[in-house]
């Protein structure tokens, strides 16, 4: 695993002054993203809150090239890419698929399965702030049960999308999830989704806390809550091969997890909502360990 | 070729890489993070979690072992992920308008 | 080396051909020896006839294009904006729903000024589900900014794609074009078509080299990010440059191919039978026109002093054109597909408005014929102009 020093030592690729909200993880995980992937990487953004933290005409943030595109186009503009490049024979340079949840799990999910049926060669990571924070956080597909959102006043019903098992089924050479609490992880999976030709696809959670209403400071400390809680699990799949990450390993035995309400009591978008809806949610938790895991004996 | 000139050009929409394409986003700051320079130990992890990014380590800096951690207060949106994350506590966040009293009192 | 050695196969003849072939076929062909490097299409009728044609050619190992098999026409348009902006010719196929769900996309394609071509089976729309011909579908999108051109026949299917290619890659346009065609009448009926060898094609039409955009990870830019109002006037009145200038360069690139080819089919408009004391003229487009050539002979033969116009580029739309055709005119009869609902025919809106800034004032019939399909005979259309003109006595 890339230590922490090397990540330091890597060029930014980011540059400061961007519109982004004070504490904002997904400037902070496109950072780490580029960080892995090095310079020699094309980008493509759908509307999502990296269409705007980069910045207004003229100038940009972002030091590698990047095509913006519409909501439900991220990976198809990305085929497209990839296909530009296939035919001109360049077989160096990397294409990124960056894509919020809402971009990701709802609008562009017919987008994201044809291109991963295909194979297309990218990269696509859905940063995933589990809401539509960019058009004043809205529920989406990705909204966990029982959060608050400006369409869900009275706390989310029902259950999201898992996007990455959805991914998973694809059978693709690669699926993982990281968080942007976690850059080690999130960039070694990257640079190893880099070796490898094909979709890959990255589930990567960005807590945000705008939507979530935590106080700006506590955006890493609240990743790692939902790791430690088991709310948000890491994985990988190599091929189809599902394996727990180190870092949520230990938290396969319920016992070793923080209780949920922990991760839950800075987070405003949770703030009076019932527990029945809270219940709710750690039967959903509850449910994708017993599903990761059991998919993780079968691969073993 | 009706008010055509000559030197037309199609024009489209290239942004250039560039500090600052929202501005001197400091100037959004409520809370100025202010390092304690004397207990930091330069681990580099508010470098490491910084959203915008504006620390880095200046490692020609000899006034301190291993150089010195500086944060580029012209874009920094005072998010204090910094002070929280930081293991030896030596971030403080400090209300801007106490340096605005500062520099009242300096105008004095 | 010459320049062709860098570019995609386009295994075919080495000298003048000509092929029976359908329209669908002849837009496929083109993109062949156009070299297109990526296509992206899904399927619809009537327009798949040229994605399988492409399919054989690209997996028969003559064409050296990547055929993206995408999952919907707003993939398939994101696509070809994905491998434009990357440096690469671009061609889809689409027609009717699959041009309307692509909307969103084929008006980026412009706005970000991607000199794409794609060819368009026109249809009618649903409700009711209907595979005929009809024109709405592509002049839905009249003001997004695509050039777009309506063809009589299969061969100027097959030039006008490779002219396409030739106009919107000049520097001074880089607007997407739509080269179209009426379903059946001309997608699913063989036709002869002649087509140049592949090496004076080469000539005519060299490599595509972007000149004002590229995503380039040795010179980096964020393209199409957020942007304020003063900046959008400039680019936008830029569009309205590019689109004005088109015309010119439309007239130029017709002339050129002509003259190495021997093939022209009009460049903004086509007229037939019209000297300048023609007092009657008809104004149509697609290929109605060209079955009302023969309606203009009938009323000839019958005494009438009768022409046409058939307008073969909607945009950029050829009002100054018009305005000389038509300034010594006493009728004009409007025979088109598609309407506007709430006004008249999309064509006749456009001619009105051209013709409002000159001094004629020519009285004004309006036919909405052949929708879905429909056959328009020159006997139909015939009897359809001596009716107006008739109410004139």
């Amino acid at each position: 695993m890339v230590t922490t020093k090397e990540i330091l030592r890597l060029p930014e690729p980011i540059l400061a002054g961007h519109a982004a909200c004070a504490g904002c993880s997904s400037s902070l995980g496109l950072r780490y993203a580029l960080k892995a992937l090095g310079e020699d990487v094309i980008m493509s953004v759908p509307a999502c809150c990296t269409s705007v933290w980069q910045g207004p005409y003229p100038k940009s943030s972002i030091s590698v090239p990047v095509l913006n595109i519409a909501f439900a186009a991220a990976a198809s503009a990305a085929s497209g890419i990839s296909g530009a490049l296939q035919a001109k024979g360049n077989k160096d340079t990397t294409v990124l698929a960056w894509a919020g949840d809402g971009g990701s799990v709802d609008i562009g999910l017919a987008a994201i399965s044809g291109a991963a049926e295909r194979n297309d060669n990218m990269i696509y990571v859905c940063y995933s702030n589990e809401s539509y924070s960019n058009t004043g956080v809205q529920k989406s597909g990705a909204t966990p049960p029982g959060a608050r959102t400006t369409t869900t006043p009275l706390g989310r019903v029902g259950s999201p999308k898992d996007i990455s098992l959805i991914m998973w089924t694809h059978n693709l050479p690669y699926v993982a999830t990281a968080c942007t609490s976690y850059p080690r992880d999130f960039i070694t999976k990257l640079q190893k989704a880099q070796t490898m030709d094909g979709f890959k696809f990255i589930y990567l959670l960005a807590p945000c806390c705008v939507g979530w209403k935590f106080p700006a400071e506590k955006t890493i400390e609240i990743g790692k809550l939902a790791v430690e809680s088991g709310a948000h699990i890491l994985w990988e799949a190599v091929n189809g091969d599902i394996k727990l990450s180190n870092l949520s390993k230990k938290y396969e035995d319920p016992a070793k997890r923080k209780p949920l309400a922990e991760y839950l009591k800075d987070q405003g978008r949770y703030k009076g909502i019932g527990e029945d809806m809270i219940k709710a949610y750690q039967t959903y938790i509850d449910h994708q360990w017993s599903i990761i895991t059991s998919l993780a004996k079968i691969s073993q | 070729m009706p008010d055509a000139k000559d030197d037309f050009k199609v024009e489209t929409w290239n942004s250039k890489p560039a500090k600052g394409s929202a501005g001197k986003t400091g100037l959004w700051r409520t809370f100025r993070p202010v390092i304690n320079h004397e207990k930091c130990t330069r681990c580099e992890i508010c470098v490491l979690f910084c959203p915008e990014p504006c620390i880095e380590l200046d490692q020609e800096d000899k006034s301190h072992k291993k150089g010195k951690i500086i944060i580029d207060y012209d874009y920094c949106k005072g998010c204090g992920i910094c002070a929280n994350e930081c293991p030896q506590h030596c971030i403080d966040m400090i209300k801007e308008t106490e340096f605005l009293k500062d520099e009242e009192k300096e105008d004095k | 080396m010459t320049v062709s050695d860098n570019r995609p196969k386009s295994l075919g003849h080495d000298e003048p051909k000509t092929f029976i072939i359908s329209g669908n076929h002849a837009a496929a062909y083109a993109a062949k020896m156009a070299r297109v490097e990526v296509v992206a299409a899904y399927p619809i009728t009537p327009s798949t006839g040229c994605i399988e044609k492409v399919s054989d050619f690209v997996d028969g190992g003559t064409m050296g294009a990547n055929y993206i098999k995408v999952e919907s026409e707003h993939s398939a348009a994101a696509a070809l904006i994905g491998a434009s902006a990357t440096g690469a010719r671009t061609f889809s196929s689409t027609s009717a729903h699959g041009l309307l769900y692509m909307a969103e996309l084929v008006w980026w394609a412009a706005l970000a000024r991607l000199p794409t071509v794609m060819s368009i089976v026109n249809r009618e729309l649903a409700p009711a589900w209907s595979i005929w011909a009809q024109t709405q579908d592509s002049m839905g999108l009249r003001d997004s900014g695509c050039l777009q051109y309506y063809c009589k026949n299969n061969q100027e299917v097959y030039d006008s794609v490779i002219m396409a290619y030739k106009i919107s890659e000049h520097e001074h346009v880089y607007m997407p074009s739509l080269v179209c065609q009426d379903a059946f009448i001309l997608s699913h009926t063989n036709a002869p078509v002649d087509m140049p060898a592949q090496k004076d094609l080469d000539d005519f039409l060299p490599a595509y080299e972007p000149k004002h955009f590229k995503l380039d990870p040795k010179d980096p830019v964020t393209h199409s990010s957020l942007a304020y109002p003063e900046h959008y006037r400039q680019k936008r009145m830029n569009i309205m440059e590019s689109t004005h200038r088109a015309k010119q360069i439309i007239k130029d690139v017709c002339a050129d191919y002509k003259k190495r080819f021997g093939k022209f089919h009009g460049d903004l408009l086509e007229t037939y039978g019209i000297d300048k004391k023609t007092k009657h003229i008809i104004i149509s487009h697609s290929s109605i026109a060209e079955e009302i050539e023969v309606s203009v002979d009938m009323l000839k033969n019958k005494g009438y002093d009768v022409g046409l116009i058939r307008v073969r580029v909607l945009r950029p739309f050829p009002d100054e054109e018009l305005r000389e055709l038509c300034k010594n005119i006493e009728t004009i009869h409007f025979i088109e597909r598609a309407p506007s609902y709430g006004f008249k025919g999309i064509i006749a809106i456009d001619t009105m408005a051209a013709l409002f800034e000159g001094d004629a004032r020519p009285k004004a019939f309006h036919h909405i014929e052949g929708l879905s399909g429909m056959d328009v005979t020159a006997e139909y259309a015939a009897d359809l102009i001596e009716k107006d003109l008739e109410t004139l006595k």
